[in-house]
This record gives C-alpha cells, sequence and structure tokens, in this order.
C-alpha cells in the first residue's frame, strides 16, 4: 500500500443519515488515485452504529479509502478532545484531519482539459496534496476553507470561514504527542496555530472547500467553560514550544542536507 | 511607488451601483499594504460615468489602491476583449485579473480578537495578502490563477434549474504578466475567461498551466428563478460566441500557446 494522505478523524454519535451523506461527499469527491483513511470512533451506547457500519464499510470497498472504526465508552461533548486522540493514535496519513458527521467536501467546477472542451469537477485529495507539497516548511496546520450556505437549522448566517476543522500534520501531531487536550478541539488547535516562526504563521488556509451545516449543540457551554481555564491555556503554550523545537530540528536537518547535497555526499 | 501585485481589468457599462459594492469589497477586505490597481474602462456614450468617477476615485483615496480610467468608444458586449486588451496595455500589475461589476472579494473569517469585555470581534483574511502568498508561491509553469468563485444566490439543484447553487473556478481568470508579454494580449475573444481557459490547457512538461488560487469570488449574474443568465439570451451574445468558436479566434489561441510553450522551452 502506497502512503497515505490524509486521516479524517470522524467521532460520530447517533447521525446515520448525516453520517452517510458526509462521508459520501468524501468518496465522490476524491480522484481515487491517492490513499486516505476514514476513522470513526463509535460510542458503545449508541443504538445506531451496526446499521452505519456495514453501509460505510460497503461506500469505501474497492476504492483508495480505508475505513477503520473503534467502538468503546461514551466520552459525551465535554470529553470530544478523546475521542479525537484516540483515532490520532492509530492513523497513518501524513495530515490528520478533524472532522465531523455535518460537514461535507464542496463539489468544484472548473475548467477543461482540452481546448472547447467541458467543465471538470476538481478531486479534493489531489488539491489537498497540492496544498501539502507546496505549504513551505514552517506550516503545521492547514485549514480548509468552509463554506456556510444557510438554512433555517443553521446556527449562522452565510459565510466563509477558516477556523472549524483544522488539519495538523503528522509532524506536528508527533512533536505535541497528542490531536488535542480541549474538548473544543478546533479552537485549541486555532490557538496553537498563532505560533508564528521566524515571522511567518504555522497555519495556511487550503484550497479544500467545506460545507458545514453547523446546529446549535446543547452541550457546547459545557465545553466552553473547560476550554477556558488557565489550565488549557499552559497546554496550548506547551504544545506551540513542542512544534517551535519541532521545526528548528527540521531547518537542522535540511541545513545538514543541503550540506551533503553540496559536497557531494547526497 | 513599491512593485504592484494585481491590476484589476474592469470594463463597465451603465452599472453605478453594482460598480461602487463590488470596488468597495476591494478596498474594504485588502490590508492596505500591498499596491495594486483599478483600471477602469468606460463606454463615451455612457451616461453613469460622469458621476461615479469622483465616487470611485474618493473610495480608492490614501489607500494603495492606484485608480486609472480610460474612457472611449463603445465596442459592446461582442467586443469585450477589446475593453480588456487596452486596459491590459496601460497595466503594471504582476497579475492581471479579468473584473466585472457583479463579483466582489467575499471575507473570510479567519479569527477572534479577544477584547476582555465578553464579546469578541472576528478577524478577517486580507484578499491582497492570500494573493501575495499565492503568488510567490507560484510555480515557474504556472500562468493562470483562476480564483474561487462562490454561488449562493442561485436556486437550490432541480429540474428545469440551468445554474444551482455551487462553487466554481472558471469565470474571472487571473494572467500572469510574463504570459501576457509574451502572448502580446490579454484576449482575443470576447468571452475571454472561455478564451484563457482555452489558454491555460496548455501543459508545459506535463503539468497544467493553470492552478486555483485561495481568494474567494461573490458572483451575481443577472440570471432567473431556474438560474440560467439573461445575458446568454441576447443578440449581443449569440455574437460573441459565434466568434470565440470562429477559426480566427482558434487560430489565436493556438498561437498564444505555442509562443508560451516556446519561451518554456527557452527559459529551461
Amino acid at each position: 500500500m502506497s502512503e497515505c494522505l490524509v486521516s479524517f478523524l470522524a467521532p460520530i454519535r447517533e447521525g446515520p443519515e448525516t453520517t452517510i451523506t458526509s462521508l459520501l461527499s468524501i468518496k465522490e469527491n476524491a480522484s481515487n488515485t491517492i490513499d486516505y483513511e476514514i476513522l470513526i470512533r463509535f460510542d458503545e451506547d449508541d443504538p445506531t452504529y451496526l446499521d452505519i457500519l456495514s453501509k460505510v464499510m460497503e461506500m469505501f470497498e474497492g476504492t483508495r479509502g480505508e475505513v477503520k472504526i473503534v467502538i468503546g465508552p461514551r466520552y459525551g461533548y465535554e470529553g470530544l478532545h478523546h475521542y479525537y486522540n484516540e483515532l490520532a493514535a492509530i492513523s497513518r496519513g501524513k495530515l490528520l484531519f478533524l472532522w465531523n458527521d455535518d460537514l461535507e467536501i464542496l463539489p468544484v467546477r472548473s475548467g477543461w482539459k482540452e481546448r472547447n472542451g467541458h467543465h471538470q469537477m476538481e478531486d479534493w485529495d489531489m488539491i489537498l496534496k497540492e496544498d501539502f507539497e507546496d505549504m513551505g516548511p514552517h506550516i503545521f496546520l492547514l485549514f480548509p476553507t468552509e463554506v456556510y450556505f444557510p438554512s433555517d437549522k443553521d446556527l449562522y448566517e452565510r459565510h466563509i470561514s477558516n477556523l472549524s476543522f483544522p488539519i495538523l500534520t503528522r509532524k506536528g501531531y508527533e512533536a505535541m504527542g497528542h490531536f488535542s487536550e480541549s474538548p473544543l478541539n478546533d479552537a485549541y488547535l486555532v490557538n496553537v496555530g498563532c505560533l508564528i516562526l521566524e515571522g511567518k504563521c504555522i497555519r495556511k488556509r487550503s484550497r479544500v472547500m467545506l460545507h458545514h451545516k453547523c446546529e446549535y449543540h446543547p452541550n457546547r457551554q459545557g465545553a466552553s467553560e473547560i476550554h477556558a481555564t488557565a489550565e488549557m491555556g499552559v497546554k496550548e503554550l506547551a504544545d506551540q514550544e513542542a512544534i517551535r523545537g519541532a521545526a528548528a530540528q527540521i531547518v537542522t536537518q535540511s541545513l545538514a542536507t543541503e550540506a551533503l547535497s553540496k559536497n557531494g555526499l547526497l | 511607488m513599491s512593485e504592484c501585485l494585481v491590476s484589476f481589468l474592469v470594463p463597465i457599462r451603465e452599472a453605478p451601483e453594482t460598480t461602487l459594492t463590488s470596488l468597495f469589497s476591494i478596498k474594504d477586505n485588502s490590508s492596505d499594504k500591498i499596491d495594486y490597481e483599478i483600471l477602469i474602462r468606460f463606454d463615451e456614450d455612457d451616461e453613469t460615468f460622469a458621476a461615479l468617477i469622483p465616487k470611485i476615485t474618493e473610495m480608492f483615496e490614501g489607500t494603495r489602491g492606484v485608480v486609472k480610467i480610460i474612457i472611449g468608444p463603445r465596442f459592446g458586449y461582442e467586443g469585450l476583449h477589446h475593453y480588456y486588451n487596452e486596459l491590459a496595455a496601460i497595466s503594471k500589475g504582476k497579475l492581471l485579473f479579468l473584473w466585472n461589476d457583479d463579483v466582489q472579494i467575499l471575507p473570510v473569517k479567519a479569527g477572534w480578537e479577544v477584547t476582555g469585555h465578553s464579546v469578541d470581534m472576528a478577524t478577517f483574511e486580507r484578499w491582497d495578502e492570500i494573493l501575495q502568498q499565492d503568488e510567490d508561491n507560484r510555480e515557474s509553469h504556472i500562468h493562470v490563477l483562476t480564483p474561487t468563485e462562490v454561488y449562493w444566490n442561485l436556486p437550490e439543484p432541480g429540474p428545469d434549474v440551468k445554474y444551482h447553487k455551487q462553487i466554481t473556478t472558471m469565470a474571472f481568470p487571473i494572467l500572469t504578466r510574463e504570459a501576457y508579454e509574451v502572448i502580446g494580449s490579454f484576449s482575443h475573444s470576447p468571452l475571454n475567461d472561455g478564451y484563457l481557459l482555452d489558454l491555460a490547457t496548455l501543459r508545459l512538461d506535463g503539468k497544467f498551466i493553470r492552478k486555483r488560487c485561495r481568494i474567494n469570488l461573490l458572483h451575481q449574474p443577472d440570471s432567473d428563478e431556474k438560474g440560467a443568465s439573461f445575458r446568454i439570451r441576447t443578440p449581443e451574445y449569440a455574437e460573441a460566441f459565434h466568434t470565440h468558436y470562429s477559426d480566427e479566434v482558434s487560430a489565436h489561441c493556438e498561437e498564444a500557446r505555442r509562443k508560451l510553450h516556446q519561451h518554456w522551452l527557452e527559459k529551461h
């Protein structure tokens, strides 16, 4: 099996319809030429998972998307980071994508391949691979472009945002030793992503387009309170330091490689 | 004056309100740290330009956006490429951005400014900084950047719906100055977007010369409840369409592709 580009980390609870729609958008908008993983975490007391499980397995059969499922104890919304950390621990992707069931990959119509031809649809995996390959050595987090087309149920007015679905690089994950320490995983990684290295931000917007159908979550308030503690700030700073160390190591390695190359040793 | 990043090429006719909204979105979403140009072409028989010009110059006064205006003979929709070519000829930007009055820069929420008074303020990306990053990061074989267009005012997908709510990357190509200088013109077809997309089917070293850039645009073309554009029902559009698919335009496009390919071979 070739290298895995990205691991989608998807904790799911009682969302059978949204889950299928969400995962189908990943499958249908992929080129199917690049390996990726769908890693799902179900609560053991979720009565819907058995039914979804077989549908998800069937959906990705014969594709480049490998599905892995973890079933375990319930942590609730206030323990959301524990799900992400479990999934990250079994991931193989060069990128770790924070995913929700209320999210879909948005198709993008693009130009043609031959003169006077017909439009093509972009493949999210090709776009993400390009973004990964040319992001620069100081980037540790990519943030996809989120589009909010509102409906009656949606929490927000229509807008474009770039905050809720961070994609952590494996080098960032390995430096930190975990995916997130806060149940507000997006905010945690946005805070870590405020680190500046040599005047440059460690985060960058990716061109992958997402449609987020955001609804109000009643347990968010409790999670917000956990997130807003001073202890969380200390953890974020520690993660920034770990990333700073990893970045220094990358620079040292690349300088060494350059020196070896100049001396004809590579 | 420092180097100019981008020249917006804007032919306008009798569209004062959409023009102001469109240009304001450029001003309002820029960092005002990077130089750019707004190049506008009015028809001499357009009765709205006299009132519009002072509003535009005032809008960009004291900003990094330099405004230049050409007033000249009317070429009509079927001669739309002549307007773009005139504007390109006086442009200075490293990038030449095909622009219309029915398009706006979309703000992108990027974070929060914590006020300490329980209400935090959203912060937004700046299009000029994003475009600068994309330009700095542009590989040497890329000559056409295509912004991301959002069509959220169109109807939901359904029967008889011509164009539905969607994301595309086709209507507002940005040509590099290098390519413009090699080719010698911006476009030879009144369907300028189609012409540049045809040009961008060229591959150099097996790689397409176009790439989607991260600027997000809101495009609101005049259309009916089925998403069908009113423009494409006009005789002017029919003529433009006919011109676009003519042997003459085809030959120009082929020649432009040949020149770019030759230039690439000489450089590499």
